[in-house]
């Protein structure tokens, strides 16, 4: 009803944005297979360093460890008015703008290289123009700085799934005065995936549960040390300054069963363990919970945690 | 007149409304009125010979008579006397006396003006007979103007004027405006237009060709053109917009417009920089017997508006409006404000004339709009809501005189303006910031001089400029451009630039342009020529970083030959056709070395119109026309992966516009009245000459509008309309992946725009209250939008993995009552 009132209300409104059907499904709930993360590690390199990568692939009956996995790495940067982080042309059919990696169960992790050219392709450093020429616009960075290098994972099964990881390439800071860019190449610090120290159920008393009752409602815990968000700094183009930040950190909880009030949960900055409310459902099963640690420059890590039904 | 009856009709059918047009009849013979001398004999008068005709110069169209209760259509001929200057001495009513309309119509006669008829190639007095018809409508309807085209030949009624007249058939020609696919609207008209909701200018999203930007964001389009193609003026001054955000309310008080006219193609020479459409708003002149005023208030907002005349000479009105939605809609569910982008709008206009003469006065005005837009989406994340703050306004203040004699008309007018908009929003924890202030100035004036009765050669110039200076950050696809392809509610990328850069644009117009009549102006060939040059110079050729910028200039030269043809080879045969070249700079927005382009020059467009008019009865007409449109170095994305510096956008795209357009317009009954018209389109774009053709974004392929007013008593007038549209197209979303570094499904698209939105339908109703009391009227009005509750689909969405599609539609069944004291 209250969204039928917003609508009455955009009505009056005459705003033309008019009625939408609630989209808030969840995303939380894994009902196939699902890629749910791709960590990188280490999650930021210069260009030509070697990076192993690790995918954790799900299904609505839990983690998935044998299921095959395709890694490529995608080698067409997207356009630069593009919504999408990872150019289409990764997913097309020809597979002409992707580079094979490894072929491995989901469980295993792979090793590859971040290609030398990456910062050219990717970054901030185009190569030069030929001659007559207008130099080549550098890509911009994220908000973090950041530049990324796409990976594709493929999970080869009778339905496929993909999913993009990236991997954060350390490329020089573009349009600024060379002192801050000397400054700036001094103080950075690469990024480190945060640590997700552990996952778990506590009930109202504050009991850490292994079990659950149907329909019963409990609070996922997941904590990790104050390292885990990590300092760095971030060019202001606007003032011309380096800025000292510190990397917030986010939750994404997915679990196979019953409900979470909300999807993901943004850590304040000091807090080192969040919690969201998960509500069982009236059947009993197995329940599977994972929650993934996410910084904003891309490192990530995840724990899962089972419940059964008593 | 009917000439403008044309125009009129073509805009707003059947409306019952003010349609108290004057036509001119049958002219008359010479005339002294002002010298008591004998009347020559009539051997005398049949030797001399008029040699120019008198041309109906400054129109006056009476109200409908306000004291006449029975809602009928009357008809008052009158017998002009028109000087040796070209004014009327005298006005005598023709025929039986009708009260009211008759002294309506003399009141009004008087402040008619002509060029001097000529006999024997000297000035010389003369009389003319000048018909008025009214046409039923409730007693406050707004004055309507509209010269005559062409009388019929009269022989002569009276020859007892000075020696040097002569009495001979006369035809009175007076400017014909009536141009293939232009419409004209009047307040009085769109106000009962259902579906305005309270502002008449609403209306024109009813015209032909027309339809609104379903974003929101209260732009139009016409005939495919982008709403950035399109140019909105008031009183020839360029404003931002017709539109307050939303688009429930145009930026200008309705009660202070005369007319707007939308151009879709082929504008005249003094128009350039709209390779789309263009819409004029006229604001009234500022006359009157006496002070009088409204004050106003719906559901959206409220308004006021006072008009005085102190003195002949002088007259002043101004008008204010404030909207409310933003305050009112949270005390009804505090989250609306969430969804639903309330603007806090305001706007002013004021205006001063000096000068009793309507034939030579001087107008000042100013006039400007605030918009405010705040709101707050919810996401999955509580904590990370999406949220948009926007804040715009402009002001513009201008000054311009007319004067109008019997050898020439002069205009001139100069303005200044300042515009300034921000925006702030932050979807997914994208954050994007955008300021621009811009000065604006221009200036105009033209000569149209009536070199014989066979010719009229115009020549003027077009000054226009602006200084803007302008900051961004963040994505580069934010917001999105014509071409780009998104999914309704995708993340912007998470890729950030940041520019600060200021452009100037100066462009100095130089025109020239005649009409030539021929086959006894059966035939009138208007050809024409417009000079552009066109400066545009920036402070940043590539983006900054440790060296200093270095600025940039360019010189481009806008040639635009123009064309226009009409032939009327019957009485109420019309056929017109028009071809011309148009050429528009990039906007200032474009032009930063990050986010767009620096050496972006001007993108250009042929137009080509071709219709016919027949007019089955009076009030009665059909009308067809072709159109077609071709625009090349059209400012788009940069195709070229990755762009070099500088170079994010270029002028690289086409268009191709094309189609054809049916009205009908009648008035079945002497109350009821009414138009339809069917527009069946195509627009295409491509982003190089190596892309493909697909349709644009505004491609709507079939466009249906029908229109119904009656006035049922003198209180009572009810209308409908309805409409059904093409869905606009839309790119197929075919699957998606997962991002796990955004933790968020991203779209992988199919054809592009290649996935039209469904047909839209669309019935409103309108109601109308008016009663007169002695000094006052009250009116009430009830607009019921979207009768049948119709789900029209304006988006398609989906849901997060994109693997279920649903659709956002536009109202349903909305009622809004508001109401009006004027007095």
């Amino acid at each position: 009803m209250r969204f039928e009132r917003w609508c009455w209300g955009a009505m009056m409104a005459a705003a033309a944005l008019g009625c939408q059907a609630s989209s808030r499904e969840s995303r939380a709930l894994i009902a196939g297979t699902t890629v749910l993360a791709i960590q990188a590690e280490p999650p930021e390199v210069p260009p030509g360093s070697a990076v192993t990568l690790r995918a954790l692939v799900v299904t609505g009956a839990g983690e998935i460890a044998s299921a095959p996995l395709e890694w490529a790495l995608c080698m067409h940067p997207r356009d630069v008015a593009e919504n999408n982080s990872v150019a289409p042309e990764c997913f097309g059919a020809d597979g002409e703008q992707v580079v094979f990696v490894d072929q491995a169960s989901s469980s295993q992790p792979v090793h590859t290289k971040v290609p030398d050219d990456a910062c050219a392709i990717f970054g901030s450093e185009p190569l030069p123009a030929d001659p007559g020429d207008p130099p080549t616009r550098p890509a911009d960075p994220d908000a973090t700085g950041g530049y990324y290098m796409p990976i594709r994972a493929s999970v080869l099964q009778e339905t496929s799934t993909v999913a993009a990881g990236q991997v954060r390439v350390r490329c020089a800071l573009p349009a600024a005065p060379v002192d801050i860019a000397r400054d700036y190449a001094a103080r950075y610090r690469n990024n480190e995936n945060p640590v997700l120290d552990s996952l778990s159920a506590i009930d109202f008393e504050g009991n850490e549960r292994l079990t659950y009752r149907p329909g019963e409602t409990l609070e996922m815990e997941a904590s990790w040390g104050p390292e885990a968000a990590e300092p760095f700094v971030v060019y202001d183009a606007p003032n011309q300054r380096l800025v000292e930040v510190e990397e917030t950190l986010r939750v994404s909880w997915f679990i196979t069963g019953g409900s979470v009030a909300v999807d993901r949960t943004v850590a304040d900055e000091g807090v080192t363990q969040v919690r969201v409310t998960w509500t069982a459902s009236t059947e009993r099963q197995e329940v599977h919970m994972w929650a993934v640690l996410r910084d904003d420059r891309g490192g990530m890590s995840w724990k899962r945690l089972s419940l059964t039904a008593e | 007149m009917r000439i403008s009856l044309v125009a009129l009709t073509l805009s707003l059918p059947l409306l019952l409304s003010a349609r108290a047009g004057a036509q001119a009849e049958t002219q008359a013979d010479s005339d002294e009125p002002e010298s008591a001398e004998s009347p020559p004999n009539e051997e005398e008068v049949r030797e001399r010979k008029l040699t120019r005709a008198p041309r109906l110069l400054v129109e006056s169209i009476p109200d409908y008579p306000p004291d006449v209760h029975e809602q009928i259509d009357a008809t008052v001929v009158l017998v002009l006397t028109i000087d040796r200057a070209g004014s009327v001495v005298d006005a005598r009513v023709s025929g039986a006396p009708q009260p009211g309309f008759d002294e309506a119509a003399v009141r009004a006669a008087r402040a008619l003006l002509f060029s001097p008829a000529e006999v024997d190639g000297k000035p010389a007095a003369v009389r003319v007979k000048f018909r008025y018809d009214f046409t039923a409508q409730k007693p406050a309807a707004s004055k309507e103007s509209a010269p005559p085209r062409k009388s019929e030949v009269g022989r002569p009624e009276r020859s007892d004027s000075s020696a040097e007249d002569v009495v001979e058939e006369v035809v009175i020609r007076g400017e014909d405006r009536s141009r293939i696919g232009v419409a004209e609207l009047r307040p009085s008209e769109g106000e009962k237009v259902a579906g305005s909701v309270g502002d008449a200018l609403n209306a024109v999203q009813s015209l032909p060709g027309v339809s609104a930007a379903p974003n929101g964001s209260g732009d139009i389009s016409i005939w495919g053109a982008t709403p950035l193609e399109t140019r909105v003026y008031i009183d020839g001054v360029p404003v931002p917009a017709l539109y307050h955000r939303g688009g429930y309310r145009s930026v200008i008080h309705d009660g202070l417009v005369e007319r707007v006219t939308m151009i879709p193609a082929a504008f005249g020479p003094e128009h350039g920089r709209a390779l789309g459409g263009m819409v004029q708003i006229e604001t009234k002149r500022t006359e009157g017997e006496r002070t009088h005023g409204q004050l106003g208030a719906d559901f959206i907002g409220a308004q006021g508006l006072v008009h005085t005349e102190p003195a002949p000479s002088f007259g002043a009105m101004g008008a204010a409006r404030v909207g409310y939605l933003d305050v009112l809609l949270p005390q009804i569910d505090p989250e609306v404000e969430q969804v639903v982008p309330l603007s806090a709008y305001r706007d002013y206009a004021a205006k001063v004339r000096l000068g009793s003469n309507p034939a030579r006065y001087t107008e000042m005005s100013a006039f400007g709009a605030f918009d405010a837009v705040e709101r707050r989406q919810p996401t999955s994340d509580p904590q990370s809501p999406s949220s948009e703050r926007t804040r715009e306004f402009f002001h513009r203040l201008t000054v311009r005189s007319f004067r109008v004699s019997s050898a020439h008309e002069d205009r001139w007018g100069i303005w200044l303006g300042f515009d300034r908009s921000e925006l702030e929003s932050n979807f997914s924890d994208v954050g994007t910031m955008s300021t621009t202030r811009d000065y604006r100035y221009g200036g105009n004036a033209s000569r149209s001089i009536f070199v014989t009765e066979s010719l009229t050669f115009t020549v003027g110039a077009e000054l226009e400029g602006q200084h803007t200076i302008s900051e961004r950050q963040g994505t580069l696809g934010l917001p999105a451009r014509e071409g780009d392809i998104v999914a309704f509610g995708q993340s912007p990328a998470t890729q950030v630039g940041f520019d600060q850069w200021t452009t100037d644009i100066l462009g100095l117009a130089l025109f020239s342009g005649a009409d030539l009549r021929f086959l006894a102006n059966q035939l009138t060939v208007s050809p024409s020529l417009r000079l552009e040059p066109i400066v545009q110079m920036g402070d940043e050729l590539v983006p900054a970083s440790n060296t200093p910028a270095v600025g940039y200039s360019e010189l481009d030269l806008a040639v635009s030959p123009r064309l226009a043809v009409k032939a009327e080879p019957f009485e109420r045969l019309n056929l017109q056709a028009a071809a011309g070249l148009v050429h528009q700079p990039a906007p200032p927005a474009d032009r930063s070395a990050v986010f767009g382009g620096t050496e972006l020059g001007l993108s250009h467009a042929v137009h080509g119109l071709v219709g016919v008019v027949y007019e089955i009865q009076p009030a009665t007409s059909i009308e067809l026309t072709g159109f077609s449109k071709y625009g090349w170095d059209l400012v788009v994305r940069n195709p070229v992966e990755p762009p070099p510096v500088a170079a994010a956008l270029v002028n690289g795209g086409a268009s191709r516009n094309y189609g054809g357009q049916i009205i009908l317009r009648g008035k079945p009954h002497a109350l009821v009245s009414g138009w339809m018209t069917y527009t069946l389109s195509k627009a295409e774009r491509r982003q190089s000459a190596s892309s493909p053709w697909r349709p644009s974004d505004f491609d709507q392929r079939h466009l249906f509008t029908a229109v119904l007013s009656a006035q049922l008593s003198e209180s009572w007038n009810i209308g409908a309309r309805a409409r059904a549209a093409s869905g606009l197209p839309r790119t197929k979303v075919t699957g998606a992946y997962y991002d796990a570094r955004l933790d968020a499904y991203q779209p992988l698209f199919g054809e592009h725009n290649r996935d039209p939105l469904p047909l839209t339908f669309q019935l409103d109703l309108h109601a109308e209250w008016a009663r007169r009391f002695a000094w006052s009227e009250l009116t009430f009005y009830l607009d019921v939008v979207n009768v049948t509750n119709q789900k029209n689909a304006i988006e398609r969405t989906y849901n997060y993995d994109y693997s279920q599609t649903g659709y956002l539609t536009s109202l349903p069944i909305l009622a809004v009552l508001g109401g009006k004291w004027e007095f």
